[in-house]
């Protein structure tokens, strides 16, 4: 059980290190090219929800549109 | 004595010889005429026929004998037993009214499926039971989580790697680039890299939120097979059930022997429940059983209930004046009644012969009380419901004998109670200290993005409530719980419940009494003794009283008022095996 933990553990806070790293790049690149930066911010912002509401088709389409670089 | 039918004053044409005979050794006819039959000839044989032709034969004519003193003893003319009709004579059976005989009868033909149908009243008495189905497939379960903890481990490792690679290339694309202008120095960066570690953060973001999705999805399912929610059975106190059926059939009920905290929980075998088979089981679906005993319950009837609490608390039936009482056999013998009657004084003709009594309820080796164990629910097999469910005991002479073959203490007194110990959960399984782990990690993940889980929670909540080891069990089950104490408006047992209800403590509450050091009793046979009409109805509702300053329990007794005098058959101690035997518990 403490190995369980302590991936938890891990995976949180690999998590919000990720998420605070790139909240500071895409604010970076919101000077250079904001619509683009507007785009993935909205898409972690629909990450977020669809998790909360368990929503496995929302992230899935998500998911797609990077498959086929298509974030458009 | 004078009789009447239906208020209306009879002359049976036997009637000097008409005596009643009160015999106290559990013989359901407690109370019966010395005569086999009445002949009730004339007036008395038209109110007779006029009944029959209005009523037919399955209502019972109203029939009161009355005696000196006002006393007056009712009776009702059983018209399906065996009547006799003659040209100008009926002769008859009476059954005494709203006394035991009567009682029993009525109580072997009354079913609670019956009772159900017919006293709303029973339904407002009957509690949920809480209950979690723990299986005998640990092993498997356990092999099962941890497939899922190495896969999940495995993922959740590789997104951690993921993640990490990730965040380095955000950092190493968001470092700026020194240069030189003619300016002066200037800061620039690589928008290209910039772009592509942005994509790629945000892709690995949208992956580990699929990933968390898929883990908690597997967390519910997870919860909901594995450890199915705690779902309720339905239950009743002996009591209630006892009180709502005696009243159901005209009587009142007291118990000074059985604690309102005896409940009894029926098998789940009903009509129209979900299948198991079709469908997982939800805390939408109605309970499997309903909480009296029906056809498929050890006791079915009020007749067989009360049957099964006699043996279980080695009780006696006491109907007296419409009141109903399940006591210990010797509750009427510590009453306050017990009192002497004066009149009941030995006649000179009286000798002193009497009788050792070493029935095999008195004279016993072997002492075995046991509740059912119930091979279709395996916590009662095991551990500490085994260990409760049956008591064993030993009758050992105090001095040695030199040939075990001339031992005369023999026999086995068999207490088989026709039900089965509901066992407790207590603390969680080793499954569930599994799961708790693996949950564990799905509540830390879920609340990465907010919200969050709380599995753990409904693992830690999974006791206090009893444990069954599938859906449907054979056998009845009995539990020592308060209502409310676990569970609001429920029965769940308290931790120290095999203290009150184990077959040892049955041993000790009510069946020590059987010690034959304890009824070492000798039998006086057709004493004949002046006995009034008052004294006689006093015998009635308790049969100990005191004779010549001892106290004696009357057996049986025949009287007639006519003649004034009755005889009795009673019992008393004759310390014959004080000292001499002893009991040992041999598990």
């Amino acid at each position: 059980m403490d190995n369980f933990e302590e991936i938890a553990k891990s995976m949180t806070a690999n998590m919000q290190k990720l998420l605070d790293a790139n909240e500071r790049v895409l604010n970076l690149l919101s000077e250079h090219d904001p619509a683009l930066a507007d785009k993935l911010i909205r898409d972690v912002s629909d990450t977020m929800k669809a998790v909360k509401k368990n929503d496995i088709n929302a992230i899935n389409k998500i998911l797609e549109r990077y498959a086929d670089n298509d974030i458009n | 004595m004078r009789h009447y039918i239906d208020g209306v004053e009879v002359t049976p044409r036997n009637r000097t010889e008409i005596g009643v005979i009160s015999d106290f050794s559990g013989n359901p006819e407690v109370l019966s005429l010395s005569v086999d039959s009445i002949v009730l000839p004339r007036e008395a044989k038209d109110i007779i026929d006029q009944h029959i032709a209005s009523f037919g034969l399955f209502q019972a004519i109203p029939y009161k004998v009355t005696m000196d003193g006002g006393i007056s003893l009712d009776y009702l003319i059983d018209l399906t037993d065996n009547i006799k009709v003659r040209q100008h004579e009926f002769e008859v059976k009476l059954k005494r009214r709203r006394y035991l005989d009567d009682f029993r009868s009525q109580a072997d033909g009354l079913s609670f499926e019956y009772l159900a149908t017919q006293w709303p009243a029973l339904q407002w008495k009957i509690r949920n039971v809480p209950y979690f189905i723990v299986k005998d497939n640990q092993a498997e379960q356990t092999l099962q989580l941890a497939i899922a903890s190495y896969i999940m481990t495995r993922e959740l490792i590789s997104a951690i790697r993921d993640t990490s690679t990730a965040i380095a290339n955000l950092v190493e694309s968001a470092t700026p680039i020194t240069g030189l202008s003619p300016a002066g120095p200037v800061i620039s960066y690589n928008w290209g890299a910039i772009i592509r570690a942005s994509l790629i953060a945000v892709a690995q973001i949208v992956y580990t939120g699929a990933l968390l999705v898929a883990v908690i999805k597997l967390g519910t399912q997870m919860l909901f097979t594995l450890f199915p929610p705690k779902r309720n059975l339905r239950g009743i106190t002996f009591n209630n059930l006892l009180k709502e059926a005696c009243q159901f059939l005209g009587y009142s009920y007291a118990s000074a022997t059985i604690s309102d905290d005896w409940v009894i929980c029926p098998v789940p075998l009903t009509r129209g429940t979900d299948s198991i088979f079709d469908q997982v089981v939800s805390l939408l679906s109605p309970a499997y059983n309903k909480g009296y005993p029906s056809a498929s319950d050890s006791t079915p009837t009020l007749g067989s209930f009360i049957e099964a609490l006699e043996t279980m608390f080695n009780a006696r039936l006491i109907v007296s004046n419409g009141l109903v009482r399940i006591e210990r056999r010797d509750w009427l013998q510590n009453q306050s009644t017990a009192t002497p009657i004066p009149s009941l004084s030995l006649q000179g003709e009286r000798d002193d012969e009497y009788t050792y009594q070493t029935t095999n309820a008195e004279i016993w080796k072997r002492y075995y009380i046991h509740y059912q164990v119930d091979f279709t629910d395996l916590h009662t097999c095991e551990q500490e419901m085994y260990n409760a469910h049956d008591a064993e005991y030993s009758t050992e002479l105090t001095q040695p004998i030199a040939d075990p073959n001339m031992n005369l203490v023999r026999g086995l007194n068999d207490v088989s109670v026709p039900f089965a110990l509901a066992r407790r959960k207590d603390k969680l399984t080793i499954v569930e200290v599994l799961g708790k782990g693996l949950l564990s990690v799905v509540d830390a993940l879920s609340g990465i993005f907010g919200g969050g889980t709380s599995f753990v929670a409904q693992i830690n909540s999974r006791k206090d409530a009893i444990r069954i080891s599938q859906q449907y069990f054979a056998v009845t089950k009995v539990m020592w719980a308060k209502e409310g104490q676990f569970a609001t408006g429920g029965y769940v047992q308290a931790p120290d419940y095999l203290d009150f209800c184990s077959a040892t403590k049955l041993w000790d509450n009510f069946h020590s009494i059987n010690a034959i050091q304890s009824n070492d009793w000798i039998v006086f046979e057709n004493v004949r003794v002046r006995l009034t009409a008052q004294d006689f109805v006093t015998l009635q509702s308790n049969n100990f009283v005191l004779m010549d300053g001892e106290l004696v329990e009357i057996l049986k007794i025949e009287w007639v008022d006519e003649k004034a005098w009755a005889q009795v058959s009673y019992r008393k101690r004759g310390y014959w095996a004080n000292g001499k035997t002893s009991v040992i518990k041999i598990n």
